[in-house]
């Protein structure tokens, strides 16, 4: 609020100036819990930041998971979307990624401690807290700062006429600044106002998040630190599940082994194994052509569960032809950490084919035993030999030329091949290079850059 | 010539000056009080000291908790990922924390006096208004003033010593982690830690999944096949764990011969 001078103008000289530092005083004061609120809020905003990555990362696993195993047929989903508390509440999620079967959200809510799953119960929240923190609301607050330069200025004006000799001279001087004074304290309370109520809001969202995770009666940074830790926790265990259920499907891609011996060798339940080849078997189905009437036909699962499976297989392909994750996930409304996580753990699959693919090896063979289309393999084989090309020394616009492709895919080809390069001295320097046909694959490399 | 031109020169010139300059001269501080001169002049430099002194430590407030904020999420509240990056040593990170601490509480301590010496300061601005009235009285007050001043600059300047200290710990530590984790192939964006704890748990499956082949009998080729892991991982797991079951009947009884061949996926 701004001030009114007009009671200032009766005064004495001295009773003037006492009453103008008075005002002085309690506008720096201002200026100090101006700064004292904007770090208050920055220290909210690092909060929900941290919880918002730690969220984001869970739920981008557990994305991952659920699309190795069966989804559930549509009777099933709510019997799953209870085993995972609320966090499969969402039905745009459920129609985009397409949940674990119930084998697979058994296997992921078995394997887990107590704190993990209570955590992704959390999950739904979390992306509330994500969506709010992202509002823009806190950041333009912070962002703005202008209130601190108000209150200089208004500063300034007071040091100014205080040291002016007479009530009189102070009087007109007062008269001519009392408007941009007070246009300047104006601006400065309205924005104090507005980070005041940020703080708030983001100090509350904070504790609430906190109060969720039964973390409430914690002092703040402990709390703060139990939350990671557990957020740390879930991160482990989904990621030790990710790991042991990708060298399932392994097994299971090569076709010879038997479900028991599967499961023994895992140690995972018979009916994940079981709910994983059901899927396999409906990709397959998908990639050689079958429609989805035919593959739910073949496989006895509801369209809908093959129209789930569909979706990823058409990721998993534009995946490893290398297409842009994001854009795919937008294309196919597939979750992007499902795009990525598929190249993850499929790139490593194509290893034992690698120099057959940059060859002349069959697409079609190498695309049944992987369950990729022929189609995305020749757009690999396409970036693979561009890419010895290019470490051969050819030239940009001859590559270009020869792939068909734009000169634009052909130069971030050459940055791949220049990275690619360094990153193998360094891991042969530190005898950490693993068979080349697997580095080869996990780093989209032609075979010769590390062999 | 000559006195016209005097006179006329006393009346444009010298009685202006008079009045304009001898008499106020008596009324400077230069003239009836010279010590006051430097007095003033230091008294005003140190509040504009102060001043800045008070926006440098408010800088350099926030430039801790980002520079923390910063690191944290680098490591999750000094959490160690011992795995990938050995150095990484809690000894460090507890005087870390010792250091920031007490960077932050010199702060909070300041921050308390500073409210009331900017008080007592901007309060004495109103003093200033005695300037011709009572010399004594200015020079008690302009001394006072110094004192204040002087204090509240010196307890700024320790507050933005040990802030900036703590902060360069805490960066140097940062640059010192970003280069361990750079070392270990890890990009350090904001899920850094994040990425590290989920690729070590998965390095832990792999190698669980591994002691447990080679427990019953598989060969290695056919576990760094499964597993992704390197030969030299499975000898290092061979040899951190008792003697696998060398008898052969359980391998026969999990894998065929034809099984192992296709699952070892020879180059």
């Amino acid at each position: 609020m701004g001030i009114d001078f007009d009671p200032l103008a009766g005064l004495k000289t001295d009773d003037l100036k006492n009453q103008l530092s008075i005002l002085r005083e309690d506008l720096v004061s201002r200026q100090s819990s101006y700064a004292e609120q904007m770090i208050a809020l920055d220290a909210a905003m690092n909060d929900i930041k941290k919880m918002e990555e730690k969220a984001t990362f869970v739920v981008a696993q557990l994305d991952q998971i659920a699309v190795l195993t069966t989804p559930p047929p549509p009777s099933d989903a709510e019997i799953a979307s209870d085993a995972l508390d609320r966090y499969f509440t969402d039905p745009i999620f459920l129609a985009s990624a397409g949940i674990g079967g119930i084998g697979g959200v058994a296997m992921m809510v078995g394997g887990l401690a107590p704190p993990v799953m209570k955590l992704i119960g959390k999950a739904p929240k979390l992306s509330k807290a994500t969506k709010l923190a992202k509002s823009s609301k806190f950041m333009k607050v912070l962002r703005f700062g202008k209130g601190a330069v108000a209150l200089s200025a208004a500063i300034a004006v007071i040091e100014l006429v205080v040291g002016m000799a007479s009530a009189q001279a102070i009087n007109k001087q007062l008269k001519k600044d009392k408007a941009v004074l007070n246009k300047h304290i104006d601006e400065a309370d309205a924005e104090i106002a507005e980070l005041q109520s940020a703080t708030r809001e983001a100090e509350g969202l904070v504790k609430s998040l906190l109060a969720d995770s039964e973390l409430g009666d914690l002092e703040h940074d402990a709390a703060i630190a139990a939350y990671v830790r557990m957020m740390n926790e879930a991160i482990a265990g989904l990621s030790a599940q990710k790991a042991k259920i990708r060298m399932v499907r392994k097994m299971v891609l090569h076709g010879t082994m038997e479900r028991a011996d599967i499961a023994a060798m895992t140690d995972v339940e018979e009916s994940v194994v079981e709910s994983i080849e059901k899927r396999v078997r409906v990709e397959r189905a998908l990639v050689e052509g079958r429609s989805v009437v035919e593959a739910a036909r073949e496989t006895g699962l509801a369209a809908q569960q093959v129209v789930e499976i569909e979706g990823v297989v058409r990721a998993r392909n534009e995946a490893v032809a290398g297409e842009d994750a994001e854009q795919v996930a937008e294309i196919l409304n597939v979750p992007v950490a499902v795009v990525l996580g598929e190249g993850e753990a499929t790139l490593p699959l194509l290893a034992p084919s690698w120099a057959d693919i940059e060859a002349d090896g069959d697409l079609d063979a190498i695309g049944r035993k992987a369950v990729l289309s022929a189609d995305a393999l020749a757009r690999l084989r396409t970036e693979l030999r561009s890419k010895a090309a290019l470490a051969g020394g050819g030239s940009p616009d001859d590559v270009a030329a020869s792939s068909g492709r734009p000169i634009e895919d052909i130069a971030e080809w050459g940055i791949d091949v220049a990275e690619g390069r360094a990153d193998v001295a360094i891991l042969r320097r530190d005898g950490k290079l693993g068979k080349p046909s697997l580095v080869a694959a996990q780093m989209r490399l032609p075979l010769s850059l590390v062999a | 010539m000559g006195v016209f031109k005097d006179v006329g020169n006393f009346f444009t010139k010298e009685i202006p000056k008079f009045f304009t300059q001898t008499i106020p001269s008596a009324f400077e501080p230069e003239t009836y009080a010279p010590d006051l001169v430097p007095l003033r002049k230091s008294v005003a430099e140190l509040k504009v000291s102060v001043e800045k002194d008070r926006e440098r430590y408010y800088k350099e407030q926030a430039a801790l908790k980002d520079a923390v904020a910063h690191y944290r999420q680098l490591t999750d509240d000094f959490e160690t990922h011992a795995a990938s990056v050995p150095e990484f040593d809690i000894d460090r990170t507890d005087r870390l924390t010792r250091e920031i601490d007490e960077g932050e509480k010199t702060a909070r301590d300041i921050a308390q006096a500073s409210r009331t010496l900017t008080t007592v300061v901007s309060l004495g601005l109103a003093e200033l208004g005695y300037v011709h009235a009572d010399i004594a009285e200015e020079r008690r007050v302009l001394n006072r003033q110094k004192t204040i001043l002087t204090g509240t600059s010196r307890r700024f300047k320790n507050a933005i010593t040990a802030l900036v200290s703590a902060r360069v710990a805490v960066e140097a530590e940062i640059t010192s982690v970003e280069q361990q984790m750079s070392n270990a192939g890890i990009e350090t964006g904001p899920s850094a830690a994040s990425e590290l704890t989920a690729a070590e748990a998965e390095q832990s499956a792999r190698r669980d999944m591994a002691a447990r082949l080679l427990g019953l009998g598989v060969d290695t080729d056919t576990i760094t096949g499964l597993t992704g892991l390197t030969e030299a991982d499975i000898a290092s797991i061979k040899a951190a764990s008792p003697d696998p079951d060398e008898d052969p009947a359980d391998v026969g009884a999990l894998l065929t011969e034809e099984e192992q061949q296709l699952l070892s996926e020879k180059d």
